[in-house]
């Protein structure tokens, strides 16, 4: 009975087995802490990319803030303005410098892709042609 | 003076050798039990008004004092017998060194108990091998010569298969490097320790688990972002789109930006590839000034047929 001789450091042996396994314990948890806070920051850095991307080029509001370059033209300057899924099609003329540069800055400040401009001064009047989808 | 109590054990079924100077050598080679005699113990018996044998165990050194030799390192076991407390001093030393003589090698005995135990098992006295006789006189268990007790002849049998209902536990732990103040310390420490840590631990895990949640959390309220191909394709999708429209409303204002005064615009044409946009001024020294800023943005510059025009172009 070898192991009732040395009872004793045996008990002290298993003490201080279970104080290592605590410790490879807290040390394993407090990698995995590290490891998380990496893998959460890139997680909430890319989600938030993504997020903030879908909700400024996919707005659902975006076919409302379209109209508004409409409601800001007189009418008669509009030869056509047309929305049709998600794509708008205009067409305006006799536009001065002023309304022409406000139209654009609208347009620069909605998140709607641009197919194609023309901005044409005929006599210092402006016509303007231009394509959106959304 | 070193005062030790050992602990209690339950019952064994190893045989059982009885211990005095001048036994012979057994012939075990398996565990056995030993039953000291009076050789190897000092006791006393005390009427005491103590209740409980936490206490008498406490007072063991104080009542064996006078008893003991000085220098000598005892360690003393009490068990309750009548109306008082039996108190046992031993040296676990000068007995472990007796026992190894006897070729009784200390890890091989299980369980150690006093002839003084087991009194009324002694009341027909024992004849040893050295003519003594092992005998109970007056609750004391001794050891006499023969002369001295009249017997008429009949001895009793020391019966090695008896059943020992007490004793202690034999210091088989007497060959460590640690006793067993200095193991309970450490491994006190360790535990505490151990703890600690554990507890240490279990806050880290719940750190992570909340830190998961989060984006749990976030995911939830995105759940077609859930899937990492979902989210791949998403985010190529539109930080193609945002890279694009980006470059076409920063040329839109390099473009402004060239409209300085007495500048006006002819025409801008720009779609997803390219741009071109032509400008007139009165002033050839603003046509200049326009080529100079539109090639400092790496633009196409032309003249058109009218001094008056420039053209800038570029790609996207």
């Amino acid at each position: 009975m070898i192991w009732k001789r040395y009872q004793n450091e045996l008990i002290v042996l298993i003490a201080l087995l279970l104080m290592l396994t605590a410790y490879f314990y807290k040390h394993n948890q407090a990698k995995r802490v590290d490891e998380t806070k990496k893998e959460v920051s890139l997680s909430l850095g890319e989600l938030g990319e993504i997020i903030a991307l879908k909700n400024q080029w996919g707005d659902p509001e975006l076919s409302n803030k379209i109209k508004k370059i409409e409601k800001s033209v007189d009418k008669k300057n509009i030869k056509s303005f047309t929305i049709k899924n998600k794509k708008l099609t205009a067409s305006l003329s006799g536009l001065s410098s002023k309304e022409m540069n406000k139209i654009i800055t609208t347009l620069e400040n909605t998140a709607v892709q641009i197919i194609n401009l023309k901005v044409t001064n005929i006599e210092g009047e402006y016509s303007m042609e231009f394509k959106c989808k959304w | 003076m070193k005062r030790q109590i050992d602990l209690n054990f339950t019952q064994s079924s190893k045989p059982l050798i009885l211990v005095h100077k001048t036994m012979q050598r057994p012939h075990y080679d398996s565990l056995v039990n030993i039953m000291l005699s009076p050789q190897f113990y000092i006791s006393k018996q005390e009427e005491l008004p103590v209740k409980y044998l936490y206490q008498a165990k406490r007072l063991a050194p104080s009542i064996l004092e006078e008893l003991l030799d000085e220098g000598v390192e005892y360690r003393f076991y009490v068990f309750r017998r009548a109306n008082g407390w039996v108190f046992i001093a031993y040296n676990l030393k000068s007995i472990e060194e007796f026992l190894l003589t006897k070729g009784i090698t200390p890890s091989n005995v299980s369980k150690m108990s006093f002839a003084q135990q087991y009194g009324d098992d002694f009341l027909k006295p024992i004849l040893l091998e050295s003519g003594e006789l092992l005998t109970t006189i007056q609750d004391t268990v001794v050891l006499l010569p023969k002369v001295l007790v009249d017997s008429g002849g009949y001895y009793g049998r020391f019966d090695r298969e008896m059943q020992l209902r007490d004793g202690v536990t034999f210091s088989l732990n007497s060959g460590s490097l640690l006793g067993q103040k200095e193991s309970f310390i450490l491994s006190f420490i360790f535990v505490i320790f151990a703890i600690i840590l554990a507890i240490e631990g279990l806050r880290y895990k719940s750190i992570s688990t909340t830190m998961s949640q989060e984006i749990e959390t976030l995911l939830s309220q995105y759940p077609s972002l859930r899937s990492q191909y979902a989210r791949d394709n998403i985010a190529k999708k539109y930080q193609k789109i945002d890279k694009i429209e980006r470059q076409k409303r920063d040329i839109l204002k390099e473009l402004s930006m060239l409209v300085i005064s007495d500048v006006q615009i002819d025409s801008i044409t720009l779609d997803s590839k390219n741009f071109v946009a032509i400008f007139s001024s009165k002033t050839p020294k603003n046509i200049l000034r326009i080529s100079s800023l539109a090639k400092k943005k790496n633009y196409k510059v032309s003249r058109m047929g009218s001094e008056q025009l420039i053209k800038v172009e570029g790609s996207l």
